[in-house]
């Protein structure tokens, strides 16, 4: 169920009714009255499939023909029982006032005051009468706009055309249902808008059986209807699944890179950010938000955390499952570690095959597929789909996803590790450290350029820059790449120390890719990277942090590594380390580091 | 096209199809009342995709009727 459509036709709904008849059957029941001006009648298959959809049998009544205020006070053929759930009610303006819809010109202003009131006193009668009758829920349908009112341009200019008129009608109405408490309106104009006028209206029905709207319109106003009553139920969907690659970003990062995807301020990027802030939207109305790529985790982490038009943060995703395996098994453990059932989710990807297999092997998913040549449609197709719509928004809902995380941690822990260490052991982490090879220029510079977190100070280079640094043998420019168990990472690490007097060097630069933290991989360079200045015959090597917004967590790097605090200056800090020291050490879960020298110094 | 029409017709009026022939109408079909009618005529438009005019839905009195009114506009 797509932008605003069911997908099937209607003659297969109705098949569909039929050949299901026995389980709908057995379903809750909910009873629907509708009370109209209009006919609607060809709507009720598309509420009863709707319904049946999420496990409820939609009975609908309807009320006479234009016999809405009799009805509604209690007449003899009145539908409303005790039994009834929700009373939708359809006035059209037209059969209501042919008046003021059809020979508003010759009215005078004092015959338009009369025919508001008229109106008015009708709309307030038919409310309360329905009170009287019931406290069900009421879904009451605006009135629609006129496309051409018969003043024409002259209309809009006055505060007394026709559309005024209506416009004054409906606000009146709104007024009395937020009074209401258990009421709620149906914008009608909305339903139309989204069709179109020619979609929406069918006047050859209007006028041979009283019926204004068009099949499709019908079923834009019975999937509105039944937002509200999935909602009310408590069937919408709290959590949204996403892909990555060519969803949430064009391109495939692992192999564009990050410079490469397509996010940002020219199409087709511009696209993928206003799907991230629809994105961003839902976390805020408290949905939560789920990853399920196939994909190297690290590359997903550092699009996140380095793009700089990235909307979504990765604190805000709930729970990601970012491997090979399938799709449908990764949809279930997000399922269970977040504990959110399999009928409270939407799957949104890019790909066919992938859409087709959550379908075929989790019935209960909903699935939305994101064509790849209508990138511009995505955000639409989301806000379409009003799977997530509710009746009700709180603070609480904007704290949701850290709820779920912490939830997803705890199994996490359960399940896994009985420690750290363990854990980091099990990940058989490989570092390579070694002088900067010149085929990897442009990757040094960029991470200058990108890193952020873990950069003690934080010092953009050029490309240029860094060859030029590569030529001089007094600069000692090291790089680190690093693998574990699931793939090679690359090269994530750089250091650049200069010399600052006849003895003593300085680490000029220190960054780490985000995406490497947290393994004790730092200590392993800075170790690294002293002992080889010390084989160089320096004898003293300094340090420094110059704190950025985001590399708070370096502060203290340094002196845990054994420096000393030299001197302090405008909140920038200069440490060192003399030849006698204490080497910071290599972490012992670390599988292997081999060293500037070619020796593994994990093995010793 | 003609299995088509037919089809719509049982799906929409709930009976069987092969219970529908070419003189089926509103009065062989129980079924077939004005609303049903209605339901009929708009599924069709949306099976073919096409637009009945006034004059055709006025003519609308069997199957056979429809299957000729539907071929007519070169379905």
């Amino acid at each position: 169920m797509v932008n605003g459509s069911i997908g099937i036709t209607y003659a297969e709904i109705q098949h569909q009714l039929k050949v299901q008849s026995q389980k709908i059957d057995k379903f809750a029941k909910i009873q629907v009255v509708i009370l109209r001006n209009v006919t609607v009648e060809p709507m009720e298959p598309y509420l009863r499939y709707l319904g049946a959809d999420i496990g409820y049998n939609i009975i609908l009544s309807f009320g006479q023909y234009d016999n809405v205020v009799q009805e509604s006070m209690g007449g003899e053929t009145v539908p409303i029982t005790g039994e009834t759930d929700y009373v939708m009610v359809f006035l059209s303006m037209e059969t209501l006032s042919a008046r003021l819809v059809r020979r508003f010109v010759e009215m005078k202003m004092e015959d338009i005051e009369k025919e508001i009131d008229g109106i008015q006193s009708q709309l307030s009668t038919i409310l309360f009468g329905i009170r009287k009758q019931t406290d069900a829920v009421i879904l009451w349908h605006s009135f629609e706009s006129l496309p051409y009112p018969s003043l024409g341009i002259l209309d809009n200019q006055r505060a007394d055309g026709q559309n005024a008129c209506i416009l004054r009608l409906n606000n009146f109405m709104k007024g009395l249902l937020s009074n209401d408490g258990n009421a709620n309106w149906v914008d009608l104009n909305i339903c139309r808008a989204r069709l179109g006028e020619d979609r929406y209206y069918d006047r050859r029905m209007w006028y041979i059986g009283k019926c204004p709207y068009t099949l499709e319109a019908m079923e834009t106003i019975a999937l509105e209807n039944f937002k509200i009553i999935r909602a009310l139920k408590g069937k919408n969907r709290k959590c949204l699944v996403l892909d990555c690659d060519n969803t949430l970003w064009g391109g495939v990062v692992a192999e564009d890179g990050l410079s490469g995807i397509k996010l940002g301020t020219t199409y087709p990027g511009t696209a993928f950010v206003d799907f991230q802030n629809e994105i961003v939207n839902l976390i805020q109305r408290g949905v939560i938000i789920c990853l399920c790529s196939k994909n190297n985790e690290e590359d997903v982490w550092e699009a996140f955390e380095e793009h700089p038009e990235m909307v979504l943060k990765r604190e805000q995703i709930a729970c990601a499952q970012i491997n090979w395996d399938d799709k449908a098994t990764n949809l279930q453990r997000i399922s269970e570690q977040l504990n959110i059932s399999l009928d409270g989710m939407v799957f949104m990807d890019d790909s066919e095959f992938e859409i087709e297999l959550v379908s075929k092997m989790l019935a209960d998913v909903k699935t939305i597929l994101l064509p790849k040549d209508r990138v511009y449609d995505y955000t639409m197709l989301l806000s379409s789909c009003g799977y997530f719509d509710s009746l009700s928004f709180s603070e609480e809902d904007k704290i949701r996803t850290d709820m779920y995380k912490t939830e997803r941690k705890r199994q996490e822990v359960k399940s896994h590790y009985a420690d750290l260490t363990d854990y980091l052991k099990s990940l058989e982490i490989k570092v390579e450290i070694r002088y900067a090879q010149p085929e990897y220029i442009a990757r040094l510079a960029q991470l200058t350029q990108r890193t952020n977190q873990f950069n003690l100070t934080t010092i953009r280079y050029t490309e240029d820059d860094i060859a030029g640094m590569l030529e001089k043998t007094s600069v000692m420019v090291i790089q680190l790449k690093l693998k574990d168990r699931f793939g090679d990472m690359g090269l994530v690490g750089l250091a650049i120390l200069m010399p600052c007097s006849n003895d003593t060097i300085g680490i000029n630069t220190l960054l780490l890719s985000c995406r490497v933290l947290g393994r004790g991989v730092e200590k392993a360079f800075l170790h690294c990277c002293i002992e080889e200045a010390y084989a160089k015959g320096w004898k003293v090597v300094e340090g420094r942090f110059v704190p950025s917004r985001k590399n708070g967590q370096t502060k203290e790097f340094y002196r845990k590594g054994g420096f000393r605090t030299k001197r302090e200056t405008n909140g920038e800090t200069v440490f060192e380390h003399c030849r006698k020291d204490k080497l910071p050490g290599i972490p012992e879960h670390l599988l292997r580091v081999v060293s500037v020298s070619g020796k593994d110094l994990a093995a010793i | 096209m003609k299995e088509r029409v037919r089809e719509v017709a049982g799906k929409v009026f709930g009976v069987d199809t092969k219970s529908l022939d070419l003189e089926s109408s509103p009065d062989s079909v129980e079924q077939w009342d004005s609303l049903n009618h209605m339901k009929l005529l708009l599924a069709l438009e949306e099976e073919f995709n096409i637009q009945f005019t006034d004059q055709e839905i006025a003519d609308m009195m069997s199957i056979g009727n429809i299957i000729e009114i539907v071929s007519a506009k070169g379905c």
